[in-house]
């Protein structure tokens, strides 16, 4: 079964990703960059310095304010797409599972970039960066982007901040990072998402969730195991203690998505119980706005 | 302390399992299920965050089991039915009344038996907490219900089921056996009598009081007291019916009586008795066959007030067939026995001489009676029903010299063969007197000397008259073929048929062996001899013969006897029943325990 059928592909059609100038990369496209002198676009008028090119100078500028001044213009470079899908063995939990809708959303931004003439890249990761896809480019490299969501499995432990090491190293230009992931990791996700967008990469973080892990509804003596470890913890589920649960889960939430806004990203829920039509429509496509 | 509805082993057992019920219930709870969660860290710090401050909270699941012991023991402490109080130390025996007058209902349509069973069941239950109780069915025949016992379980099983007899309980009889079994015991002891009358005779006894304790309000009822019936002797197959009705209430009241032989009505009136009053009612049936008599008085009605006890609206009665008693007379001439025995309708007559006795030896047995007219044949005659008139001396029946004009000085007017005549007006002009056995019944006297006696010895029955029918004025007194009659019948072993009911509680003899008998439920009963449990009024039938059993008699006032009502009374009314205390506490833990653990205050 396609992971985007003809509906979505349509409304994606009519979605654009707006990239911020500083996550385009270095090569000419369709995105606005920071690189300046080169464009046809008028950016801004700033204060010469030696080592500029002489032929820049704003001579009417200097014969009004008596001051040596450089115009620069906006150069128009493709946006590069990252597309970071978790796939942990905690992506397997969930109804439908998370890696599910998890697949859908990557392949539904991995369309955007392609059908932008930008470069998509998937990149599954759990405890580090897995084997990524070759650069998309061109619609007709969709389907190579739909065989390989479909071979994801869930496996292992999620360890973003190994990730996110691991992917600025093997990624060091700019770009606009969606990150696809259930957030089911204790750790402070915020210092990794402040390095990648140190990198000025644009980030866009899709939280996958279900009931289950937002708001389960088990009671009494119950041996939790984890799903992606291993480890056991033995509880006497009360209200209190699923109270206590969803405050944490909550504000492990918040504490990201702040890391998120600080770092000009976005935080965007993906409900699994939600239909992805329904999904696509009112959670995805706002986050597909210039933030 | 004590437990009225298990024994103490038993309330052991079951607190054992319940226990075990509720420990594995615990642990089985207690037992955790696997539930895999995509992250535990975040469920640890809930764990952390939520962790209970106060100490006893840590042990919510241990109290919990606590809790749930404590139910459960509780509730298997109230199964036992636990007794808190002090009744009589010693030993008790309850005399429960279970006759007809125990079926009387009050206002509100209670029995007094269900009257005296709720106050038996409240002795029981105070008298067991510290002493010993036995309980003594009181009808017909006095029962021993229950041998003494410590637990009030046993004698509140025995109470159960109770349904009075339909005849008048013998309550001295089973004060006696209840008075034995205090004695037995060797303690202190008292006998409760729960009854509606107190008519039982009183023993001056130090050891044993005897206390009585009245049930039952003053009631009125209109009953038959009185129904009988028998063949009319100048009638062949006439019977006639006598009905006697009662007014036991101080008000005028209405019935209607139907008197029937089986579904035929042979009379329907009527009858309006008066505060008090008797009335008598009168009936005439025809019928060869038996009759099998009822009378029933239906929509009484009591001005101002209502018929209180039921089963005395009917009484059942019976008429023998008429069955011919083939009765061979040897004499030489007597006009007076051979027309008195001739009169009656009921006797197939042979008249013979001396001479032609010898001929008839051998088919003497085709005769029901021999009656023989100063005639002393040789050898003696062996007949097992030989009535003789001038007893001529015998080795079987000796006879002392003759006596002149002897006067009557006693007879036995309870004797079957005189009832209703009177002998004491009766001319003997001579006799010889007879010389009775220690045996034999000595029925009309002169002094010392017998002049008629009756002899019922191996099977055989002899009625010897020591006069003939020359010698007295027997003879022409209206009442000599009565005489005849009740002779005959004696003779012939058919008194029994003649009493046309009997009372609830005498046996029912039937022929055969073994033989059925039928109640009147229609219920059959194999028996060997006789039924003994006729308890309960109406027609009973064997295969050759309807009897019935009818309570009709003199009633007696239904009103409750005065007496003091010093047994205790249950100890549950006008107090808060343990049971519902138990099941407040009871609710009152799962509610607290409720809060505990699903509201997680303390988890």
């Amino acid at each position: 079964m396609a992971l985007l059928d003809r509906a979505a592909q349509r409304l994606l059609e009519r979605l654009h990703l707006k990239v911020r100038p500083r996550a385009a990369s270095g090569e000419a496209g369709g995105h606005r960059s920071e690189a300046r002198a080169h464009g046809l676009e008028f950016a801004e008028r700033r204060e010469y310095v030696t080592g500029d090119d002489a032929r820049k100078i704003d001579w009417q500028a200097f014969a009004r304010n008596r001051t040596l001044s450089v115009r620069t213009f906006e150069e128009e470079r493709d946006a590069r797409v990252f597309v970071l899908v978790d796939v942990s063995a905690s992506m397997s939990r969930g109804t439908p599972p998370k890696l599910e809708v998890a697949r859908q959303i990557a392949a539904s931004f991995g369309f955007l970039g392609m059908n932008q003439v930008d470069r998509a890249q998937v990149i599954p990761f759990a405890d580090t960066l897995e084997r990524t896809t070759p650069i998309l480019r061109r619609r007709d490299d969709y389907p190579a982007l739909e065989s390989f969501l479909g071979a994801l499995a869930p496996h292992g432990a999620t360890s973003f901040e190994a990730t996110a090491r691991t992917f600025l190293q093997r990624f060091p230009g700019r770009g606009y990072v969606v990150v696809v992931s259930d957030l089911m990791e204790a750790a402070d996700w915020s210092p990794s998402l402040r390095s990648i967008a140190q990198r000025g990469n644009q980030i866009c973080l899709v939280r996958v969730r279900c009931n289950e892990d937002h708001s389960p509804s088990f009671r009494g003596e119950v041996e939790l195991q984890d799903a992606e470890t291993g480890d056991v913890l033995r509880v006497t589920v009360t209200g209190a203690l699923l109270e206590a649960y969803r405050a944490e889960i909550e504000a492990h939430v918040e504490r990201t998505r702040d890391a998120c806004r600080r770092v000009g990203g976005r935080l965007v829920e993906a409900p699994v119980e939600v239909p992805f039509d329904q999904l696509l429509r009112q959670v995805l496509a706002p986050a597909l706005e210039h933030p | 302390m004590n437990f009225a509805a298990l024994s103490p082993a038993a309330l052991l057992g079951v607190a054992l399992a319940a226990t075990l019920a509720v420990v594995a219930l615990y642990l089985l709870r207690r037992t955790p299920r696997t539930q895999v969660v995509s992250n535990v860290e975040f469920w640890r710090r809930a764990v952390e965050r939520s962790r209970p401050r106060a100490l006893f909270a840590t042990r919510v699941p241990w109290l919990a089991l606590l809790v749930s012991l404590l139910i459960a023991l509780s509730l298997v402490g109230e199964m036992g039915d636990p007794r808190v109080g002090s009744g009589f130390s010693g030993t008790t025996v309850l005399v429960l009344a279970a006759d007809r007058t125990m079926t009387t209902r009050d206002d509100h349509g209670r029995r007094r038996l269900d009257e005296a069973l709720a106050l038996a069941r409240a002795t029981v239950l105070a008298d067991t907490v510290s002493g010993q109780v036995a309980i003594v069915r009181a009808g017909l025949r006095p029962e021993v219900l229950v041998p003494l016992t410590h637990r009030a379980a046993d004698a509140d099983r025995a109470l159960v089921g109770i349904e009075p007899d339909d005849g008048t309980a013998d309550l001295s009889a089973a004060v006696a056996v209840a008075r034995g079994i205090v004695h037995g015991a060797h303690t202190t002891g008292r006998v409760v009598v729960v009854a509606d009358r107190d008519d039982f005779a009183r023993v001056a006894d130090p050891q044993v009081s005897v206390v009585f304790a009245p049930v039952g309000t003053p009631a009125e009822t209109i009953a038959v007291t009185a129904f009988d019936a028998r063949r009319d002797p100048l009638a062949l197959g006439e019977y006639h019916v006598r009905c006697e009705v009662r007014s036991y209430s101080t008000r005028r009241a209405r019935a209607h009586l139907v008197i029937r032989d089986r579904d035929t009505i042979l009379s329907e009136e009527r009858v309006t008795p008066g505060p008090g009053e008797v009335t008598v009612h009168r009936a005439r049936g025809f019928s060869s066959a038996q009759a099998e008599l009822s009378a029933r008085l239906d929509d009484i009605d009591i001005e101002g007030g209502r018929d209180a006890l039921t089963g005395d609206d009917v009484a059942y009665a019976t008429v023998p067939p008429v069955v011919a008693t083939r009765v061979l007379l040897v004499t030489r001439g007597n006009r007076y026995l051979a027309n008195a025995l001739a009169a009656n309708p009921a006797v197939d007559l042979e008249i013979v001489d001396e001479a032609a006795l010898a001929a008839r030896r051998s088919t003497l047995s085709r005769y029901q009676v021999v009656v023989l007219d100063r005639v002393a044949p040789e050898p003696p005659l062996d007949h097992p029903a030989l009535f003789l008139f001038g007893v001529v001396g015998s080795p079987a029946l000796r006879v002392g010299p003759e006596l002149r004009a002897p006067r009557v000085t006693a007879f036995a007017a309870d004797h079957r063969v005189l009832a209703g005549l009177r002998f004491d007006q009766v001319q003997v002009v001579r006799a010889h007197p007879l010389l009775p056995t220690a045996d034999d019944r000595v029925l009309v006297r002169s002094g010392h000397d017998a002049l008629a006696i009756a002899r019922d010895r191996d099977g055989a029955r002899v009625l010897a008259l020591g006069f003939d029918t020359d010698g007295t004025d027997l003879v022409q007194r209206i009442a000599f073929p009565l005489f005849m009659h009740n002779s005959l019948v004696w003779l012939d072993r058919r008194e029994r048929e003649f009493h046309s009911w009997q009372p609830p509680g005498e046996p029912i003899r039937a022929s055969g062996s073994p033989a059925v008998v039928l109640t009147p439920a229609g219920v059959g009963h194999e028996v060997r001899s006789a039924l003994y449990d006729t308890s309960r009024a109406g027609l009973y039938h064997t295969a050759d013969r309807a009897i019935a059993v009818s309570a009709a008699e003199e009633a007696g006032s239904l009103a409750a006897a005065e007496g003091p009502r010093d047994v205790h009374r249950s100890a549950r009314p006008g107090q808060t029943p343990v049971a519902l205390v138990l099941a407040a506490a009871i609710l009152l833990l799962l509610v607290v325990e409720w809060l505990f653990t699903l509201r997680g205050r303390l988890q």
